[in-house]
């Protein structure tokens, strides 16, 4: 009678069987899969909050679950015997794995780059306990028969695991004020270089004549006077103004290269 | 080897256009790219300026003397003139010499300026 062979007594052990064979019979009664899941919907919730600080929010994780375990709801059949919840843990979680598999890395790396940055955070942990020392690259390498490059390569693309937030607020022990990682990235003093590049003309104009200085003054410092108003201005031609200009520039180029030595 | 072109001129702003322009011509000879012909044409009119700003007397002519090596160029100006040449410190033609040229020597004595200029 039954394709499984087992007697009626038997399966009736199974919680919530009547709920089951219900929506068997009627996979479109949404009502009764509804009431099936809020029955069971704390395997889901159990599941998800071991995955929390992991890259991933709780609630997405909590939604992945929730996923796995319509599938289960849907996939469950009552004729094996088992119980509903030792079916859908293991679905549960499968969703959950693929989640992250799939979709955590916000930057898509190489499958084996993934395993194996995964490898290596395990074996991080394995080898610092037998070792009892903070293993080397060379380490991880040897017990992950991989090259050391393999390992770095791996160790620098699992940081794009989750880009991290520029906003990210750290927390700054002595004071109140949390430091955002966007306070501590470095980048180019803009008044260093503007000193420097103040420091590298002054001494170049110290070489200049007066004549010289005063095109450079009046053209690109102090003013932005074109050439026929400073060839009016000190009643030479503008084609000298130019030339002077030229050479004046061309010095600075000079300079500028012998700086860079 | 190095070859030599006197230029026998009158002093007179009327003819500093022919100083430019056999300049031109003469340097030209030696592969100079043009922004150098300008840089020496400006430096042969500024100089007969200043000739002709210092020592008012223009009795006799201006000599000019290209002396044409490989890749440069040294022009000697004279004033055969009477009167005193004394530069100021602060002589304008003085300064634009001094930036286009690559090298300038003014003997006040002998009323006479010279420039090189080197092609590049």
């Amino acid at each position: 009678m039954f394709l499984s062979g087992l007697s009626m007594s038997e399966f009736k052990r199974v919680k919530n069987y009547e709920m089951f064979l219900e929506y068997r019979k009627d996979k479109t009664n949404k009502v009764l899969r509804n009431e099936i899941f809020k029955k069971y919907e704390y395997i889901a919730e159990i599941i998800s909050k071991k995955y929390v600080n992991k890259g991933i929010d709780y609630d997405d994780l909590f939604q992945i679950a929730c996923i796995g375990l319509l599938y289960a709801i849907e996939r469950y059949d009552l004729e094996r015997g088992f119980e509903f919840s030792s079916f859908a843990t293991p679905t549960v979680l499968g969703e959950i794995k693929k989640y992250f598999r799939d979709k955590s890395w916000t930057l898509k790396m190489p499958r084996r780059i993934q395993e194996l940055s995964k490898k290596i955070s395990d074996a991080k942990i394995h080898l610092t306990q037998t070792m009892q020392k903070t293993p080397s690259i060379r380490d991880i390498a040897e017990y992950l028969e991989s090259t050391e490059e393999e390992i770095l390569e791996a160790m620098e693309a699992s940081k794009t695991f989750t880009p991290k937030s520029l906003d990210m607020k750290y927390e700054n022990g002595s004071e109140e004020k949390d430091i955002s990682l966007l306070d501590v990235v470095g980048q180019e003093d803009f008044h260093f270089k503007n000193f420097e590049d103040k420091d590298f003309i002054s001494k170049v104009m110290v070489n200049l004549n007066t004549l010289e200085k005063a095109i450079v003054n009046e053209r690109y410092i102090h003013g932005e006077k074109t050439q026929m108003e400073l060839s009016r201005e000190f009643n030479i031609s503008q084609v000298t103004v130019s030339r002077i200009e030229k050479k004046v520039l061309e010095k600075f180029k000079v300079e500028y290269n012998k700086s860079l030595k | 080897m190095s070859d030599k072109i006197t230029l026998d001129i009158p002093k007179k702003s009327d003819f500093i256009s022919i100083i430019r322009l056999t300049t031109s011509s003469i340097v030209n000879k030696l592969e100079f790219n043009i922004d150098e012909i300008d840089d020496l044409k400006i430096l042969v009119s500024e100089i007969s300026v200043m000739f002709i700003r210092y020592i008012k007397d223009d009795n006799r002519n201006l000599m000019f003397e290209f002396i044409l090596d490989e890749d440069l160029i040294k022009i000697d100006v004279t004033d055969m003139n009477q009167g005193l040449f004394k530069i100021d410190d602060d002589d304008l033609s003085m300064l634009i010499i001094e930036s286009l040229s690559d090298d300038y020597m003014v003997d006040e004595e002998k009323k006479r300026v010279t420039i090189v200029k080197k092609c590049s």
